[in-house]
């Protein structure tokens, strides 16, 4: 599966020149920075900087921008497991018990497991795509859109399951936020739930909707707290338990190599990716325990299932990006951007062109994933002092900076207005058991939910037969009902065959 | 009728509307496959499991209607305590957004940082002078200089 000339010459291209190892450690430093900070997209860190890779030879470009996407996808944990407000939604999973770990005092083993399964993560999936990146391109291209089709309405149904204390809610929180996800001109040309403004033409903005629901409802909800670690013994941060929560993460093998596994997989599906792979595998986990009861009160499992998934979805997103020219979310489509400035188009020919260069940017995100561990060990120190900034302090001066990240975002006021109206929203939704994570979801996959289904409408003629020539898609349906009823019919067996 | 307009009940009937109104907003866009085909079923189911939880709660005020008992609350409710210094944050914050229309970005941000620490009980004078004008402008500059949008500020 290794091309041992291709190998030879990623080396050489690696060797021979300072320039492409030069730009990797302030990438990975701004995508920590990018994603450790609530309301600054990672994306929109690659975005920035993407003008500056004008200046640099393709590798170089490409390994700065993926040194961004390295940093900012573990840097999206800090804040989930300090705040409970997840950088992105690639570290929903993440808050689940991570936060209840930092309110238990652990934050810094928390942070330490998120780490560790984030490197390994990383790497794992690159050493996959390097052995399978050509025989996986080809599978993923064989994915239809009835098959993307339910593997969305399985993202948001594990997520409603997941996250709310009833399914009701749960499915309740996860619809609105597809629904809400359709607003817009549709892919059909029909204009709905604009009432006219023309700023919603183009949808809710998505990022802007994510800040409220996510970062500003939560900061809502501390307040009435002096600190987001009340007790002072319990919020020092000390180097042993971070150390001690990295070298934790090798004692969960089978977690990390499934999560890894799954991250990859469904990180090589276009427009899904690390959004969805983190609520599987953490679902996957959940399902596996023994004591699944003790998932969202601080499993340092569940950190772990989610961070190992998320992180190596990255090197399954580079797998479509590579062989298929296809982005599988905003990060990849801001490294496609980047291709295109440097004339160089994916795809099969460009792999079989090029493969010491796919080669070269593989071994380069190996040596990424070392220096994360080595620089996110003391950025970690750093942030995670934010457990002794007072919660009077901490708030005000987060809002501000999410309302000016929203503004970055939109380059309008309609970026702020959406994160105040999805903020109370979020606040009024938590107030009462309603997960918005699940409506965060629905309303970054409703857009595709709806344009996967028309395509699979006009490909089956509306013929429901067509499914019946889809094994994969009844497969992911079968798995969807098992997801919706399988705890139920499992807990009605017991209760009917066991005393 | 009270009991339906409180709580709970007041938010669910509130993201029934939303989507009432939106499935209705569709339907008056066209009775084509491509219009409906997504948004009609998910609205109406929705609307559905909206509909059961309203008759759940008027059933049993004091308990969720729940499919799935089983599953620990992964976001729990949050205590009463934090409501009032909430309801003062929120004005706060539409209040800059409003005067971010209005006033330069680094104003409006100072000022929001100093009604938002003394609402939350900040009295520190020396904090209150330096941390706000230091925070507040800073956020604004370091934005205006990543972001490539026009942002009107003061320095």
């Amino acid at each position: 599966m290794l091309s041992p000339d291709a190998f030879a010459g990623a080396i050489a291209l690696l060797s021979s020149s300072w320039e492409p190892w030069l730009v990797v450690v302030p990438g990975l430093m701004i995508g920590l920075f990018a994603g450790a900070t609530p309301g600054f997209q990672v994306s929109m860190a690659m975005a920035i900087v993407l003008p500056f890779t004008y200046y640099m030879d393709f590798l170089s470009a490409v390994l700065f921008l993926t040194a961004i996407f390295t940093g900012g996808g573990y840097g999206s944990s800090i804040p989930a497991i300090l705040m409970n407000i997840p950088g992105s939604s690639a570290a929903v999973a993440t808050a689940f018990d991570g936060y209840p770990m930092t309110r238990q005092g652990r934050f810094d083993e928390a942070l330490g497991l998120a780490l560790g399964a984030s490197c390994i993560g990383a790497a794992l999936s690159y050493l996959l795509l390097l052995l399978v990146i050509s025989p996986l391109s080809t599978a993923v291209l064989k994915l239809g859109p009835s098959e993307l089709f339910v593997i969305v309405l399985w993202g948001i149904s594990l997520i409603a399951l997941l996250s709310a204390e009833s399914m009701v809610k749960g499915l309740l929180a996860g619809l609105v936020g597809l629904l809400l996800g359709t607003v817009g001109m549709s892919a059909t040309g029909a204009i709905r739930g604009t009432f006219g403004l023309p700023v919603l033409l183009d949808g809710v903005p998505v990022v802007p909707a994510m800040i409220g629901l996510f970062a500003v409802s939560e900061l809502f909800t501390l307040l009435g707290r002096s600190y987001i670690v009340d007790d002072e013994h319990r919020a020092k941060v000390r180097v042993s338990r971070i150390a001690a929560g990295l070298l934790r993460t090798v004692r969960y093998p089978v977690i990390v190599l499934r999560g890894s596994a799954i991250g990859a997989l469904v990180g090589a599906v276009p427009g899904v990716g690390a959004s969805v792979s983190n609520l599987v595998s953490y679902a996957e986990t959940k399902r596996r325990s023994r004591e699944p009861e003790s998932f969202g009160r601080g499993n340092p499992r569940g950190v772990i299932a989610s961070e190992s998934a998320n992180s190596s979805s990255e090197g399954g997103s580079m797998v479509t990006l590579l062989a298929l020219g296809i982005p599988g979310g905003a990060g990849t489509a801001v490294l496609l951007a980047a291709f295109n400035i440097h004339n160089v188009t994916g795809g099969p020919r460009f792999i079989l062109e090029n493969m010491d260069v796919v080669y070269a940017i593989v071994l380069a995100n190996f040596v990424q994933v070392v220096l994360l561990l080595v620089l996110g060990l003391g950025f970690i120190r750093l942030i995670a002092l934010v457990v002794h900034i007072p919660v009077r302090v901490l708030v005000p001066t987060i809002l501000a900076l999410c309302v000016f990240g929203a503004y970055g975002i939109t380059g309008s006021m309609s970026g702020p207005i959406t994160v105040v109206i999805a903020g109370l929203l979020g606040w009024w939704m938590r107030r009462h058991g309603y997960p918005v994570a699940a409506a965060v979801v629905g309303l970054l996959l409703g857009r595709m939910a709806e344009g996967e289904l028309i395509r699979t409408w006009q490909i089956s003629g509306g013929q429901a037969s067509y499914l019946l020539e889809r094994p994969v898609t009844l497969i992911l349906v079968a798995l969807l009902v098992l997801s919706l009823f399988g705890g139920r019919l499992l807990r009605g067996l017991r209760r009917r065959f066991l005393p | 009728m009270s009991r339906l307009l409180r709580g709970e009940n007041l938010l669910v009937l509130v993201l029934m509307t939303i989507v009432g109104v939106y499935v209705g907003d569709t339907l008056a866009g066209g009775f084509s496959v491509g219009n409906l085909a997504f948004v009609l079923p998910v609205g109406v189911i929705a609307l559905g499991l909206g509909a059961s939880v309203l008759v759940g709660q008027m059933r049993s005020p004091t308990q969720c209607p729940s499919t799935d008992g089983a599953t620990p609350p992964a976001e729990p409710p949050p205590s009463r305590q934090g409501i009032s210094p909430a309801v003062g944050m929120s004005v706060l914050l539409v209040a800059l957004v409003l005067a971010l229309d209005v006033a330069p970005f680094d104003v409006a941000t100072w000022l929001f940082l100093l009604a938002g620490l003394w609402w939350l009980g900040e009295r520190r004078t020396w904090f209150l002078v330096i941390y706000p004008l230091v925070t507040g402008f800073g956020i604004a500059l370091v934005f205006r200089l990543l972001l490539p949008y026009p942002m009107d500020t003061l320095i």
